[in-house]
């Protein structure tokens, strides 16, 4: 009776997975947007061209469709949708893991994140807690050997310092939190289609080589499973997949880093320039950098905010080196402990 | 006569034949029957296997020497070791399934036989633990205690003989508690939780002491199992561990017990290491009891900033009307922290009594911030025109908390005042001075915002 049970809840999972791909799968095909210019109809991946489409990347259609040009590994071009919006929840671990609450801040911790993309550093001196948990409790669970083995930040951090410090990044780089969010939520989104449509429930990502950002050639490296991670705040979110990806810096940026920074080491400026090129994240980020403005400590899996913003085209290499005046390399990679963020900008007295 | 004989005899060959014939042919559908349960089985992914379990016991011995047979192929040169391993797991598991005397017996000789693949000797070790078979007690001993055999069917014993809880390995489980690999005193902890004598306990108390996390907090939980009535002291000993997944099983535990708990917690808060004040602040702010609310206001004071906030938190979450008092009094403390902690209580609590106390701590220079902020949680109009002199002071942290708490204050008395804050030289004292112009919404206020905008646009 059990068994029976059993092979009919697999049954029925496996009808489920086959329908939803299926479903995804022709509404994949029929999916079409128009060219701005040419007014051509335009067919999303997996559909293919053996020319350039001409479209920036990336770009909102006139539907509101985002859409990421990707240069497939037979040298063809795709158009993949991305829309960050709120969506159907992704199902994976069932009814758990709901992720249509994409676009949300923790407005009721942050409200100056809600209201201008940015934390405000007095309500940061000011937190206690966060979704209910003491910044103690999180802390304790995002340190090396705690809910993760890795960790969500280094030993000697703590997380208002760790939001403190990526706050400041990022007014730095001019920018603000949900617009560092989005491309790392297209990446994800660009993942899922792509796997959906090679009928491949994991995150197969095989056919791409690289898409364009920003005039950035992207490489997406890889995308797989580490494991269930739960979330280090009293929320819903959840991750099961890790995300690579880099950009080459060209033979100008690297000329420019050696000038500007010839003090540092061989050593130091290859780990510099991978700083500046690499990213190597789980999928709870996007989410985490939208709702907390927390890109993770420095830890193997941050997403830095200025890797980011060079990574996808959002900054210039030299308009990031003019923000950090002669401190970029400092500021990816000093840790943000409660003595090197108290004394940092924004000092109590004038 | 001679012909009756010569009949008989025929009858007598015709029916050898037959009953040969038979049995020839019964023999050839056994044969058959084993020869296609075999080719399904090897087709079959692992979580698939139970769908023959059935089909194995129904026929027994009759499988063993054709699985044995199959055992040789370990030799066949173009098999991958990963095809190698699974084929020698497919034949313990079906063996397992089998289930007689002679089934057992070849696992142990698989168990044995140092030339399988290790993982072939483990999933023996793990089939034998299924069976539960006291007759591969000894065997199981002698792998485990094999120095000279690679880890896999060494731990794999050490489960297999924690299942058959058998008392005769206690000396080797405890003994392989001193091993290097890891997966085998993991295994050894298993065994002697599962074994439970009081040998075992004590060789139990001993991995208390490893120098792996995890393998600690598994001994904690079978410790916690075989000996309830010392269940207190083992979670307070895993509360005191330095094992992130240990301390928080611990917290779990003791939470769940609840109030009686507490007088056992309370001592902790003197202890020296200061993850151990923590957690047990953490605790007692979970547990939630009126009672306890002296020791978490001393707690405030708590060199350690980790349990100055969760008892801080404790105190919100309690809620309690009797440290409302000792609160206001803190905000004179000779600690700045203590001050700011108090501070941020009594805002959370959103405290009218403590309306007065905080206008009066705004003049605090290092902690002022932390007043004005609980002045704004607290939303009482009585703080306006303090809060709008704070807008004056030279301290940043004063100012941008004032401007932050007018903007939850809304009042016209602030307008004028925040109208002169949008030419601060701090970003997020203007920020927040627009943010509370826009709030109280006279057409005064409005305007200065819109040229505000302009001006910096």
């Amino acid at each position: 009776m059990k068994n029976c049970r059993v092979k009919c809840l697999v049954l029925l999972i496996t009808l489920h997975v086959a329908i939803s791909i299926a479903t995804l799968k022709s509404s994949q095909e029929a999916q079409t947007i128009r060219h701005p210019k040419t007014k051509e109809e335009l067919r999303l991946y997996p559909n293919t061209y053996d020319y350039f489409p001409e479209l920036p990347s990336p770009y909102t259609a006139e539907d509101g469709t985002e859409i990421v040009v990707a240069i497939t590994k037979d040298n063809k071009f795709a158009l993949i949708p991305v829309t960050v919006e709120k969506g159907e929840p992704l199902g994976y671990r069932e009814s758990e893991w709901d992720k249509i609450a994409i676009l949300e801040v923790d407005a009721a911790d942050f409200p100056a994140l809600a209201q201008t993309g940015l934390h405000s550093e007095i309500e940061l001196n000011y937190t206690r807690w966060i979704t209910g948990r003491s910044i103690a409790e999180i802390t304790d669970s995002s340190r090396p050997g705690g809910s993760s083995g890795e960790g969500f930040m280094s030993q000697d951090e703590d997380i208002i310092s760790v939001l403190k410090g990526d706050n400041r990044l990022v007014k730095k780089l001019g920018l603000t939190h949900p617009q560092l969010a989005k491309p790392l939520f297209h990446v994800w989104n660009l993942i899922r289609w792509v796997s959906y449509s090679s009928r491949s429930v994991g995150r197969s990502i095989d056919s791409i080589d690289h898409f364009l950002y920003n005039s950035r050639k992207v490489r997406l490296i890889s995308a797989g499973g580490r494991g269930w991670q739960d979330s280090i705040f009293n929320d819903e979110i959840l991750g099961m997949y890790q995300i690579e990806f880099c950009i080459e810096l060209d033979e100008d940026e690297k000329a420019f880093l050696q000038e500007k920074y010839s003090n540092l080491s061989d050593e130091q400026m290859r780990d510099f320039q991978k700083m500046l090129s690499y990213i190597r994240t789980g999928e709870m980020v996007p989410f985490y950098i939208m709702r907390y403005g927390f890109y993770e400590g420095h830890t193997g899996y941050r997403a830095d905010p200025i890797a980011i913003s060079l990574i996808f085209g959002l900054r210039g290499l030299e308009e990031i080196e003019k923000a950090f005046a002669g401190n970029l390399y400092k500021a990816l990679t000093e840790h943000f402990t409660r003595e090197n963020i108290s004394g940092g900008e924004g000092g109590d007295e004038e | 006569m001679k012909n009756k004989i010569i009949v008989i005899l025929c009858i007598i060959i015709l029916v050898m034949g037959g009953i040969n014939g038979f049995a020839q042919d019964s023999q050839s559908s056994e044969k058959e029957k084993i020869d296609q349960l075999i080719k399904k089985f090897w087709s079959l992914s692992y979580g698939e296997w139970g769908s023959v379990s059935e089909a194995f016991r129904e026929i027994g011995d009759p499988i063993i020497e054709p699985l044995k047979n199959m055992l040789k192929n370990k030799e066949t040169s173009e098999w991958s070791q990963y095809r190698i391993e699974w084929h020698q797991r497919r034949i313990a598991w079906a063996l397992g399934e089998v289930r007689t005397e002679r089934a057992i017996n070849l696992l142990i000789e698989m168990l044995e036989d140092k030339t399988l693949h290790d993982y072939g000797r483990y999933e023996a070790a793990m089939t034998l633990r299924r069976i539960k078979s006291e007759k591969a007690v000894e065997p199981l001993i002698k792998v485990l205690n094999d120095k000279e055999s690679n880890p896999p069917p060494r731990f794999g014993a050490a489960y297999a003989l924690g299942d058959i809880q058998s008392e005769k390995a206690v000396p080797s489980l405890i003994k392989a508690l001193s091993e290097e690999d890891v997966r085998i005193r993991m295994g050894a902890v298993y065994g002697l939780g599962h074994i439970g004598s009081n040998e075992a306990v004590d060789g139990l108390m001993k991995a208390l002491k490893d120098r792996n996390g995890y393998i600690r907090r598994l001994t904690y939980s079978h410790l916690i199992r075989l000996r309830p009535e010392k269940k207190t002291e083992f979670l307070i000993m895993a509360l005191k561990d330095e094992d992130w997944g240990a301390r928080e099983d611990s917290v779990k535990a003791l939470v769940e017990i609840g109030e009686p708990m507490s007088e056992h917690i309370i001592p902790l808060l003197k202890e020296e290491d200061s993850v151990v004040r923590w957690e047990a602040v953490r605790i007692l702010g979970k547990i939630q009891l009126e009672r306890d609310v002296g020791v978490l206001i001393e707690a405030l004071k708590d060199s350690d900033w980790m349990v100055r906030n969760e008892a801080a938190v404790a105190l919100v979450r309690i809620n309690s009307g009797n440290v409302i008092e000792p609160l206001i009094g803190m905000l004179e403390d000779k600690n700045s922290f203590v001050r700011e902690e108090a501070a941020w209580i009594l805002g959370e609590m959103k405290s009218e009594i403590a309306v007065n106390p905080l206008i009066h701590a705004l003049k605090e220079k290092d902690t002022g911030w932390t007043a004005a902020m609980a002045l704004g949680k607290i939303q009482s109009e009585k703080a306006v025109e303090p809060l709008i002199r704070v807008l004056e002071e030279k301290n940043i942290k004063k100012r941008r908390a004032a401007a932050w708490a007018l903007e939850k204050i809304p009042s016209d008395k602030a307008v004028k005042s925040l109208i002169v804050a949008l030419k601060d030289a701090d970003e997020e004292v203007r920020m927040w001075a627009v943010e509370a112009l826009k709030r109280i919404g006279t057409p005064e206020a409005l305007k200065a915002v819109e040229k505000y905008k302009n001006k910096i646009n």
